[in-house]
């Protein structure tokens, strides 16, 4: 099933939820999860095949959030604290798994759409195939971005990295695009 | 977005068409909230009972001090010689120097246990220079969890648990993870925000 991008439930801010839970409320955590639930489950999905892990996987993030409250500081947005909560679970996640460099791989732009890819690109790939494919760092840098419309700080907390680091992710991943859009058109003109 | 490229516009149209969220399984808050009962155990913070009862414990409990001849020589000495050393000071002058307050928060590790297999654990990290000395756990029957609750300075910290003296660990309820030089995995603690490159 799908959801909507666009979250309600915005009557009764994030922070104040958060103070609540903070205060004994158990039962106001429903509503954070409610929200994100989507957010944080898809995250993990994109990355992972296997349905039943990304939703323990998600679930593990509220349960940590929840039990590291005191942790969060409310000049951030919650939304944000819980995202980077997400990509340190499923990069470790991965780190677990022995491939680490499927979460962070640091692309060759040039050999990645200039060898192999060239001949998928041939077969028509779109640019949602693309940014499928892209190694989850990468994906959820231009999601976060060019979905949410984020600023580029946020997206680098969102992430647990640099604003440095966000902008280089961006812009590689805008490049390898770019550069698999321009191969496919190269491709289609010589025929 | 006006300044956007063609392909950023091209990306930010795709994106948010073709890019929606998935719900999550039934039952998916239901489970959470079934498990924040037992997270609630582990991380509540000591009662007002039990710290009054632990506090009273430590002010009464005997303590013996032991010493030989050298040692409360070598004491007498140090504390003739500081008195002759410290005599002339002005310390109305060290008195009025403004003091620099380091904001420091409170903080709780806990490790749980269930069937205590640690015979001792220690949480060691980048604020007490990976001693093991001074940030020793104590273990929580009821929580069945080691516990310690410090204070710490604003700032981001890398730890492990020691246990049994030997094996270190992460934290397996840490948020965040970071690898050291040395490839080993520690658990990251922010204090007072985010500011790490994770």
């Amino acid at each position: 099933m799908r959801s909507s991008n666009h979250q309600s439930n915005d009557a009764v801010s994030d922070n104040e939820v958060v103070v609540s839970v903070l205060k004994g409320d158990t039962e106001a955590y429903a509503l954070l999860i409610t929200k994100y639930q989507s957010k944080i489950y898809s995250i993990f999905v994109r990355s992972i095949r296997s349905q039943a892990v990304a939703a323990e996987l998600a679930q593990d993030v509220f349960l940590k959030a929840y039990e590291n409250l005191g942790q969060y500081v409310h000049d951030k947005k919650f939304s944000t604290w819980l995202n980077a909560i997400a990509i340190n679970t499923l990069r470790d996640y991965w780190r677990r798994e022995g491939k680490k460099n499927f979460f962070t791989d640091e692309l060759d732009i040039e050999q990645v759409f200039y060898d192999s890819s060239v001949e998928a690109c041939v077969l028509g790939r779109s640019i949602m195939q693309i940014v499928h494919e892209l190694p989850d760092l990468y994906r959820e840098a231009l999601l976060l971005r060019y979905r949410d419309d984020l600023p580029v700080k946020e997206v680098a907390d969102s992430l647990g990295i640099g604003v440095s680091a966000a902008k280089m992710r961006l812009k590689r991943g805008i490049q390898i695009i770019s550069n698999a859009v321009g191969v496919r058109n190269e491709e289609r003109y010589k025929n | 977005m006006k300044n956007d490229t063609k392909i950023e516009q091209q990306l930010r149209n795709i994106l948010s068409e073709e890019f929606i969220d998935i719900d999550p399984p039934e039952n998916f808050t239901k489970n959470i909230l079934a498990k924040l009962p037992e997270v609630e155990s582990r991380t509540s913070h000591q009662s007002f009972k039990h710290i009054c009862g632990c506090m009273w414990d430590k002010i009464t409990r005997p303590i013996t001090f032991s010493f030989s001849p050298l040692q409360l020589a070598v004491v007498l000495m140090v504390f003739c010689g500081s008195a002759v050393v410290f005599a002339p000071l002005n310390f109305s002058k060290v008195a009025s120097r403004p003091v620099t307050m380091v904001k420091q928060q409170p903080v709780r590790f806990a490790l749980y246990d269930p069937e205590q297999k640690f015979s001792s654990a220690v949480v060691i990290g980048s604020f007490n220079k990976w001693q093991s000395r001074g940030f020793e756990m104590s273990y929580d029957e009821q929580q069945k969890t080691w516990i310690l609750e410090h204070e710490l300075p604003e700032g981001d910290y890398e730890y492990v648990f020691l246990v049994n003296g030997e094996s270190s660990i992460p934290d397996p309820r840490a948020l965040f993870y970071v690898q050291d030089s040395f490839g080993n995995k520690n658990s990251l603690i922010q204090v007072g925000g985010v500011r790490h490159d994770l």
